[in-house]
This record gives C-alpha cells, structure tokens and sequence, in this order.
C-alpha cells in the first residue's frame, strides 16, 4: 500500500502558504469567478496569484491542482476556455475538470496537462470512470461522497487509474453534480454558478438567545441559545411536517475521516481531499497539521483518530457515507 | 505577542480586557480613533491587495459591537480607502453588524482562529448582508496580517516605547488572565452562595405547599363522606 496524498484546500494565497507550510502534499484552488465550485466573493485566486502560488508550493515540494469543475454556460464558455488555457501557460500540476466538453477541449489542446475528473461530475461506478480515462485520459478521480468504502474497494478493482476521497469537511449528503435544492430557492447552483447557498441570500437573525438561519427569506433553520449553529442549506434544514421538526436529509455535520484511514487504503485510495476553500487559513492551518499526522501514523501502520469538532458545522463529525448508507 | 489566554475564559464578558475597558471608557476619543485609523492605514499600505478584494463592497458600513469592550467601532469600506473609527451612537444603519468578544474578533483578523467555528460555537454573532461579511472575511483572511506589529508600527517614531508598553499589557494580561477565574469567583461567590440559599428556602416551601395541598384535598374527601352519611 503507497501512502495517501493530502490534497488541501486553499481559498486564498494566504492560505496556500499555510498549507504548504504544514505538510500538504497538494494543494487545489480555483480562479476568482464562476469557473470553480468555490465562487464567493472576496475569494479565490487571480492569474498572477496563481503563478506566485505555484512558485511558493513548487519550491517547497509541493503540487499545485486547479479547479475548473463547474460547467460551462451555455453560450458563454470563454471564462472557462481562458481558464483551461491559463492553467497549461502557468504548468500547473493537474487541472481538475467536470465538463465534459472542457474536458475534451484540453485534452487535444493541451496533451500535456494532467486531467483529474472532479468530483461534479459525479462519476460513482467504473463504467463510468473507464468512458473518461478511454475519451479523455484522466489520471484521477475525485469520487462522490455518497459511495461507501466497500463501495470503492469494488471501483478501484476495476479502475486503472488513482481515486481521491473527501476526508475533511462540509457533507454533501446527496450525489455530487446533481443537487439542484439549492437552485429551487436561490436560483443559483454548485454546478452552474459555483455556490450552493449563496451567501448573497442568506442571513441570520438573533431572536433573543435564538438564532435564525435564513436561505432566501425561507427560514431553514432555528438553533436554541446553547446549540451549536450550521450553514442554511436546503439539505440541513430542520423542517415541520405532521406536527413533528426534525431534519429530513441530514443534520449540521462535518465529515472526518481520520478514523478509518487504514480501511481507506485498504481500499486502494490514492488521496485525501480536505474540503473548505471558503474556510479561514486558521481552519486550513489546523486541519492541515493533524491529517499530516495521521495520515503519516497509518503510513507506519498505526490509528490516529483526531476530532476536531471544534471546526464542525454543528460541532459534530461522521464517517458519512463510508461507513453508513443512506440512500 | 498575543494578549489571549490559552484557553477562552468561560464567562468571557468577565475578561482582564473588560476590566481594562472600565478604565478606558472615560478616556477621550480622538487618541482612541487615531489609534485606529493609523493602524487601518498601515494595514492598508502593507498589503494593497486586500483593497482590491475589498473593491465589490465599496460603500458597506460594518458595526462591530465587542461583548468586552465599552466603545462600538465603524469600518466603513470606501473605494481605495478603509476608514475605522469609535463609533457609540451610530444613528445610521450599518449594513452588518459583528458581535463577539474583543479578543476574539482581533484573533480572527490575525488567522488565528476560524470564524465560521467562532460562529457555529455561539461565540459570534452576524446580522445584515451576509455577502459583505464574507467578502470582508475572505480579504482580511487573503494576506498574512501581524494585528500587533501593525498596531505597534501605527506609533511611527514611537514605535519602540509603544512596544515595551504593549509587551508590558501583553504580560499583565497573561497574569490577569491566570487570576481572573479566581477574581471572578471571589465576587459571585457570595451572591451565588445566597442564590443557593434562597433556592434552598424556595424548595423547601414548595415541599411545605404541596404537604399542605394533600392534607387540604384530603379534609375536603372526609367532609364530603361525613355529608353524604348525614344525609342519609
Ligand atoms: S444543498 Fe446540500 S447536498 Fe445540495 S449541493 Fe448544497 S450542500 Fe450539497
């Protein structure tokens, strides 16, 4: 068994330095506009910054991965062609791609650039995986966190290619790529615009010692004076039904792998991917720092569980769906 | 330097910079706010690129109210320009407003701690436009900013007394941090001790209350059997 890659998030270049500082194998960014799936305001990366960060993680041994992993606007897909193009003049070490069309555009025009498949296109069985690598060479895919890991031991069998796995962060309980909850509300998407709960509509209200999560004037969410608070997603949401609240999808959580590591490489994954390019380089600094750890325990055979609930939407943490099936 | 405790206080409104606060209130505000607007124009002048994040909410006025701390402070976002000052009776609406602890508040600008965490743990509060907050955020966030050695740099050519007067702070803090806790408990002590004793009082006249219920339901179950008896 290799040891497992760390793919970390960095949201700004502040946060890539901190990452790499402590012990990214990889870090992934995107671009500052609706090319990434991390499009909020006041984050991201431009070009130049781009290639200062790409000399900073290089000098330091460290990949620089690019996300250009939402789909391109129908009409309008310039953005995302000059976006592709920048990634191959500033060589970075792998693109990560969702749109098939893109994916086609780089593949012939730049042979030379890395392909990943990002996890938005929500590739989760082998036959799936196989279409991309025979039409467009991808050397890696980035799986749905809906898959569970005997679920991955399975693909990766049938798969020549390397699989990496959310480890760390926000749970998007439903397929990847194929959520629209939160379009139905907001009129803006993870796979279109880049966002899933634009923070443009959202707000919170203190009522008294309650606090109320607001999407779009629809209140999502109400946390009692000691709760711990979460993000107004759709898919969180505490909902009234037959005179019963409860939560319908799944409650504020963070995903959080450290705990079964071992099984993750017995189950032939290449990398772990920490989500949360939107978070705050303290969050990214602490992250970062313990899956080193524990990620560099199992190399040498050995089980280090980290909470870090202290990070978590709702202060709490789940293996998600390697370990649990809920659809 | 980091004039923070190593764990956050439980009752964080009782913190050694609540005690400061107390003596700065009276102080005037025209240091105060130069304080401030040279440390903002500092920060501004070493790391230029925050100001181009900061570019799509030119215009946004930010409130922040520190739970620890007796003045407000205005951060008003203009184009190419930040403007921060103490702010007590602010009449106009601010577009967001920011509540939690001084310390806190100040650790999150240094990249120390997570406000996101800071806000799922209750220990902050947002109201108002959520895009410009985040947008704020993710700026300060993008550059690597020393909070204190921008605030020591403010101080120019007194940058080196101001030094050893905040190390000096920094240091007293520490101290104060440890003692708080023991402060703290020195004062409610006494009055949660008569909290307790009063509580102590409350239950057993509620005990009393309900003997008396049942003994009263009773004689009123006795009356109406001897009634009935005498009726036949
Ligand atoms: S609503 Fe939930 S599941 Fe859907 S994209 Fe947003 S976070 Fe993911």
């Amino acid at each position: 068994m290799t040891k497992l890659d760390l793919i970390c998030p960095a949201g700004t270049p502040a946060a890539l330095r901190v990452a790499v500082d402590e012990g990214a194998d990889a870090v992934y960014l995107g671009f500052r506009d609706e090319t990434n799936a991390r499009n909020f305001p006041g984050l991201n990366f431009s070009v130049d910054e781009l290639a200062e960060g790409l000399d900073y993680a290089h000098g330091q041994g460290a990949k620089v991965l690019l996300a250009v992993n939402t789909y391109a606007a129908a009409g309008r897909g310039q953005p995302w062609i000059n976006a592709v193009d920048n990634a191959a003049k500033l060589n970075v070490d792998a693109i990560i791609l969702a749109d098939i069309g893109l994916l086609d555009y780089a593949a012939r025009t730049h042979p030379g650039l890395r392909l990943h498949l990002s996890v938005q296109a929500s590739a989760s069985n082998a036959a799936a995986i196989n279409h991309y690598v025979k039409e467009f060479g991808i050397r890696r895919v980035v799986l749905p966190r809906v898959l569970t890991l005997p679920e991955i031991q399975g693909i990766n069998q049938k798969i020549d290619i390397e699989t990496e796995v959310f480890a760390f962060g926000g749970m998007c309980p439903m397929a990847e790529g194929r959520c629209s909850l939160s379009s139905y509300i907001t009129g803006k998407s993870p796979n279109m615009n880049g966002v899933c709960s634009p923070a443009s509509h959202v707000s919170y209200v203190q009522q008294g010692q309650d606090l109320k999560t607001n999407l779009a004037d629809f209140t999502i969410n109400k946390f009692g004076p000691r709760e711990q608070a979460g993000y107004p997603t759709l898919c969180k949401g505490r909902f009234t039904a037959n005179e019963e609240t409860g939560y319908l999808f799944e409650e504020p959580t963070s995903l959080n792998v450290t705990r079964i590591i071992p099984e993750l490489m017995e189950a032939g994954v290449s990398a772990l991917k920490i989500e949360g390019r939107q978070r705050s380089k303290a969050y990214v600094r602490q992250v970062v720092a313990n899956f080193r750890k524990a990620i560099d325990a199992a190399a040498r055979g050995e089980r280090l569980v980290i909470d870090m609930d202290n990070l978590s939407e709702g202060g709490k943490n789940t293996t998600g769906a390697y370990r649990k099936k809920w659809m | 330097m980091s004039f923070r405790p190593d764990n956050h206080n439980e009752n964080e409104e009782f913190s050694p910079l609540f005690m400061a606060g107390l003596m700065i209130r009276p102080l005037p505000r025209a240091p105060l706010n130069l304080l401030l607007q040279y440390t903002a124009d500092h920060i501004q002048k070493s790391h230029p690129a925050i100001l181009t994040r900061l570019e799509q909410i030119a215009g946004t006025v930010f409130l922040i109210q520190p739970t620890d701390f007796p003045h407000d402070i205005r951060l008003t976002i203009q184009k190419n320009h930040v403007s921060c000052q103490i702010e007590d009776e602010f009449m106009g609406l601010a577009d967001v407003t920011i509540c939690g602890p001084l310390l806190s508040l100040m650790d999150m600008m240094d990249g120390k701690l997570d406000g996101d965490a800071l806000f799922f743990s209750r220990h902050l509060t947002i109201e108002g436009d959520t895009a410009a907050l985040l947008t704020l955020r993710n700026a300060v966030d993008s550059d690597d900013i020393d909070l204190w050695a921008e605030i020591i740099a403010s101080f120019g050519l007194l940058a080196g007394p101001a030094k050893a007067v905040l190390n000096l702070g920094d240091h007293l803090y520490q101290s104060l941090s440890r003692n708080m806790g023991l402060i703290g408990r020195a004062i409610t002590l006494p009055l949660s001790k008569r909290c307790e004793g009063l509580e102590h009082d409350n239950q057993n006249l509620r005990n009393r209350l309900d003997h008396l219920d049942k003994m009263l339901t009773k004689t009123q179950n006795r009356l109406q059997s001897l009634s009935r008896k005498t009726k036949i």
